[in-house]
């Protein structure tokens, strides 16, 4: 993965000047490509600054918004459910000038931080943003990696659903962040790319269910040895079809002797496409993890070599039809959700419950663009189907909003 | 080492210096100015006019649109050739999730949306409304005509707010040239 980025340009051969591209896929040209990134973005900066000031207007503000979503959620029907007020995320937000702004996320998990039940308060994003022209801009500090949909767009009343898709939480590990710097903007109309050096993720957090989500570093005293680039390009060829393709690579730990060399690949494209009162999307992500057999000796997590899932949702917002003259939606949607973190894998047997698949059906109700009541009913099925494997269904109902 | 830091510094700086030159240098005006000449030929002749306006006029813009207007001076341009009055180009403002968007949109003499383009978008995220196929859904618009956000003028899923600040914009924009129509300088108004 590493020689595709490595690429120490414009070197001196012995006695005759040459002027060369060479590949070079060891350690040192890595952290050489590293500082010489860092230092252009540095510099970049510094040289845009000087030209772009005159064109600045003063705009300097602050400003506050936020999401949020209760769930209840109901297994089965014959158990007990569970009321939780899922997540409050406040936006904290100020233009330092017309292209300098800071952009923020602090979220409450679970209401309260309370050691025995969970819940936590954490920073979503947190970074200086300082787009240069449309075509170019800079970022740094905590990151969203751009890989895949709700990752970036992860406000309740955006997607159908109380609960998010398993795929954005198990192959792609939404909410996904770690400390970075990159670069983005909109070179066409029609294109949009941002590309970001981030903190890696850490092997020991990896497990057989849940896939790379506890290997997230979440910008937390993170170990920058290992730094991943991550990625995105959003390309819209018509209206209503938005295309996108993302990936996040780099290697997984700074503890080589004991847990081998582990590294990770992730890919993941989606589609999202509207056309009348009609919506689709689609997502699809596979990763693979180099060196898990020698993962697997130290941490005995049984963690696959690849992991990948896909789902596919249609969605129709009939209220136009009972009321022409309303602005509100009402959204009947059906998904189907096909997961597997354990696809392949090296010195153990696939685990058949790691196969799984889910069915949602459910309506949502947008009495504005900005709020939303949800309900589905989610079959949740794997391949093993036994024992405390057995396929089982749950009720959910939420209410989410933002606002800004 | 050295030698190759320099002179990738060089390219850096270099590439940057490529990046430069082919973005600053026109004002929103000169932008305006050049989509007018776009609508209406290059042979027009493009003037600028500013109306202040009566309270009335902002009171009925708030019955029409429920919005306000941003000061009370209203700056539009004017295209013509000769006597004859072909258009105007409207520069405003509308908020997006933080920060302002610019755009400008300009109209015939009957008031129907010619072109529509975002001159400054600020926002970190949700740059698609900047896409020509979303903003032509504008065209041919006009004050009377329904411009509801994700009913007339679709949504763009992933920047909803943005296209439903600029959706609103326009519709106040064609609501406002609509009120004060009388004033602007007007073919069938003007008998010289």
């Amino acid at each position: 993965m590493r020689s595709l980025f490595c690429f120490n340009i414009l070197k001196l051969k012995g006695d005759v000047k040459v002027w060369m591209w060479r590949p070079v896929n060891h350690f040192t040209s890595w952290r050489f490509f590293m500082r010489s990134f860092l230092a252009s973005l540095y510099l970049a900066g510094l040289l845009l600054l000087h030209f772009s000031t005159t064109h600045a207007q003063s705009d300097s503000k602050t400003t506050l918004g936020g999401y949020g979503e209760l769930h209840y959620n109901e297994p089965d029907g014959s158990k007990r459910g569970v009321l939780d007020f899922h997540r409050f995320v406040l936006y904290i937000g100020h233009n330092f000038n017309e292209k300098i702004s800071f952009r923020s996320e602090v979220e409450l998990e679970h209401t309260l931080v309370d050691p025995g039940k969970g819940g936590e308060i954490s920073i979503e994003q947190a970074f200086l943003d300082y787009q240069i022209i449309p075509s170019f801009g800079v970022r740094a500090g905590i990151l969203l990696p751009p890989v895949g949909l709700i990752n970036l767009y992860h406000e309740p009343p955006t997607f159908n659903g109380v609960e998010r898709p398993n795929v954005d939480r198990v192959i792609i590990p939404t909410t996904w962040r770690e400390a970075g710097a990159g670069v983005y903007g909109t070179p066409g109309e029609q294109f949009r790319y941002q590309v970001y050096v981030v903190g890696g993720l850490k092997a020991e957090g990896f497990s057989a269910s849940d896939g790379l989500r506890g290997g997230r570093q979440k910008a937390l005293e993170s170990n920058p040895a290992n730094p991943s680039i991550t990625g995105r390009v959003d390309y819209s060829p018509a209206l209503g079809l938005q295309l996108g393709g993302s990936f996040f690579a780099g290697g997984a730990t700074a503890d080589k002797d004991s847990i081998g060399e582990p590294s990770v690949a992730l890919w993941s494209g989606d589609v999202r496409y509207q056309i009348d009162e009609f919506s689709f999307r689609a997502e699809g992500a596979i990763a693979t993890i180099s060196d898990a057999d020698r993962l697997n000796a130290k941490i005995k997590k049984n963690v696959a070599d690849k992991i990948f899932g896909y789902y596919i949702e249609g969605a129709y917002n009939f209220l136009p039809l009972i009321c022409p003259e309303s602005e509100q939606e009402l959204h009947f949607f059906a998904r189907y959700e096909k997961y597997n973190t354990q696809a392949a894998t090296t010195g153990f047997a696939v685990q058949s419950q790691f196969n799984r698949n889910d069915v949602v059906l459910g309506l949502t109700y947008k009495p504005t663009y900005n709020t939303a009541c949800k309900f589905d009913y989610t079959f949740l099925n794997n391949e093993l189907n036994s024992g405390t494997n057995k396929n089982t269904k749950q009720l959910n109902l939420g209410i989410g909003y933002y606002f800004n | 080492m050295a030698i190759t830091s320099i002179r990738n510094i060089a390219l850096v700086l270099a590439s940057s210096a490529l990046v430069l030159s082919q973005s600053f240098g026109r004002t929103h005006r000169e932008q305006a100015e050049a989509l007018l000449k776009d609508a209406f030929g290059e042979a027009s002749r493009v003037s600028p006019l500013a109306l202040s306006l009566r309270s009335f006029e902002k009171d009925s813009l708030r019955v029409l649109t429920k919005q306000d207007f941003a000061g009370d001076t209203l700056h539009l341009l004017v295209a013509s050739n000769g006597d004859k009055t072909l258009g105007y180009a409207i520069v405003d403002n509308v908020k997006g999730k933080d920060q302002l968007i610019t755009y400008c949109v300009v109209v015939d003499e009957q008031l129907a949306v010619k072109d529509i383009e975002i001159l400054a978008y600020r926002e970190p995220y949700g740059g698609e409304v900047q896409n020509s196929s979303w903003l032509k859904q504008f065209f041919g618009k006009q004050p009377n005509d329904e411009l509801r956000p994700g009913r007339e003028i679709k949504n763009i899923t992933g920047a909803t707010i943005s296209s439903r600040a600029i959706t609103l914009g326009v519709k106040k924009l064609l609501a406002l040239l609509h009120i004060i129509q009388a004033r602007l300088p007007h073919n069938t108004l003007s008998t010289k």
